[in-house]
């Protein structure tokens, strides 16, 4: 079994991300769940780095060096008064705690805490990737059957994992000032990649393409948007 | 009787909704014996990577009791609402165990795992079995529980978990799963795709309600002092 077994061709790749219909057909999904490995981890490797040399910096695990920036992040923005949210209190305490996690005195040396900790979030993110692929994929497929496709659960996975090509950009996020919008432009273009990829393989019109691709989107803001506010309201009552 | 060894071939097939491990496993001469064999297989390797990986990730943390002093300490500073010290108090073992801390009581990993999703194997099987045969569907018990056992297959990605802080997605693991499990329906009881598709769907709703009811259960339990 060779490596292309597991990957569509850079071409196709690159068509793709390209809106280029050619390569929606030309793909198994054995190579889609093989390419979104693939660009997981390489979108990873400068988050990868960044991960690391934090760790290394603060001397304790990713996730606590994190929450330390946060914690500093509070303390700059919170003003000298109170700032009381919902059942947590005063947040300013809150705050100096965060910045007090990575201090803590932790069973492993800092350095391979650090290490550890940023293989295990370097290998999140594809696995994260998998699994928007496979369940937003399984909600979209609801709605294609509902509105008369009659394409197969394979056929519409190989061609939806190329929406996951643009998404390397995500990777280049740490990088000052021009990261996190570039990050969120190749977010946008992995939407326009997977409606060609959806109209493509259902032969759908664009309109019928989009509420196919975008219902489950709406339907998972709303419940997560009353889910928020029920929180809030039970917040409230504590 | 299949070998080991042509297991990771089964199951990478079963990932990407072949249908020709379903018909491999349904067609064997002891399908629900080979699926046990996997899912303890698996099942086992999964615990113990969450095992070391719990193992890793709680020495690269505070230990528990300084982590909630200081968690108590900032509740009392910030003058949070006190139940919520009330209600971390009564869950704060449940948070240690989830942050790689409880000791010798991790070991319980390695067990639990494979005999949680035994069990699951065998009531969703029994279920699905059940709503197939109510749809139509012309197979036998053995092969349904042989082609479910695949279903089990993205838990594969649970071996990455031998690595601090990587969680394999519950979502991703219920719902690829359930693809397989059409699939495998599909194919052991010759049913169309549609109704394929409801014999798998049907038995995941019925445990997810009464999982629903548990919970609940639970919380009305809490929520009532528990024991106490």
């Amino acid at each position: 079994m060779s490596w292309r077994d597991w990957l569509p061709t850079p071409q196709q790749m690159s068509d793709a991300a390209q809106l280029r219909p050619s390569p929606f057909g030309a793909i198994t999904m054995r190579q889609g769940m093989g390419m979104i490995l693939f660009l997981g981890l390489v979108a990873g490797i400068v988050p990868l780095f960044g991960d690391w040399i934090l760790g290394l910096r603060t001397g304790s695990a990713v996730p606590l060096a994190r929450l330390g920036q946060v914690g500093a992040w509070l303390e700059l923005r919170l003003a000298s008064e109170p700032f009381p949210v919902l059942f947590l209190g005063d947040l300013r305490p809150w705050a100096f705690f965060l910045q007090t996690l990575p201090q803590m005195e932790t069973g492993m040396p800092g350095w391979l805490g650090a290490t550890l900790s940023a293989l295990g979030r370097w290998v999140q993110r594809p696995l994260d990737w998998l699994g928007l692929w496979i369940v937003y994929g399984a909600l979209v497929m609801v709605v294609n059957k509902a509105l008369g496709a009659t394409h197969t659960l394979q056929r519409f996975y190989a061609a939806t994992a190329f929406a996951f090509v643009p998404l390397l950009f995500t990777g280049l996020a740490p990088i000052p000032c021009v990261g996190q919008p570039l990050s969120w432009l190749a977010r946008l273009w992995a939407v326009a990649v997977y409606l060609q990829a959806s109209r493509q393989v259902t032969g759908f019109s664009w309109s019928r393409t989009g509420v196919a691709v975008l219902l489950p989107g709406a339907v998972a803001g709303a419940l997560m948007g009353s889910l928020l506010l029920g929180l809030v309201l039970l917040s409230l009552l504590l | 009787m299949l070998q080991p060894h042509s297991y990771p071939r089964l199951l990478g097939q079963a990932l990407v909704l072949e249908p020709d491990p379903c018909v491999v496993l349904a067609d064997d001469d002891n399908p629900w014996l080979e699926g046990l064999f996997l899912i303890t297989l698996l099942g086992s390797g999964v615990g113990f990577s969450r095992l070391i990986g719990g193992a890793l990730t709680g020495a690269s943390l505070p230990s528990s009791e300084a982590l909630f002093q200081a968690t108590v300490q900032v509740l009392r500073q910030a003058q949070a609402a006190p139940a919520l010290e009330a209600a971390l108090g009564r869950i704060w073992p449940g948070i240690a165990l989830f942050l790689g801390h409880g000791g010798w009581l991790r070991l319980y990993l390695v067990v639990a795992t494979p005999l949680a999703m035994i069990l699951f194997w065998l009531a969703y099987g029994l279920l699905a079995h059940g709503s197939a045969r109510l749809l139509g569907g012309q197979g036998q018990w053995n092969a349904t529980l042989g082609v479910l056992a695949l279903s089990f297959a993205p838990w594969v990605f649970g071996l990455l978990q031998v690595l601090p802080f990587v969680r394999v997605p519950s979502l991703l693991l219920g719902v690829w799963g359930l693809l397989i499990a059409y699939r495998g329906l599909e194919v052991a009881h010759e049913l169309p795709p549609d109704r394929a598709a409801l014999a798998a769907l049907l038995p995941m709703c019925v445990l997810l309600l009464l999982a629903l009811m548990g919970l609940m259960g639970v919380l009305l339990w809490a929520a009532g002092g528990g024991l106490g």
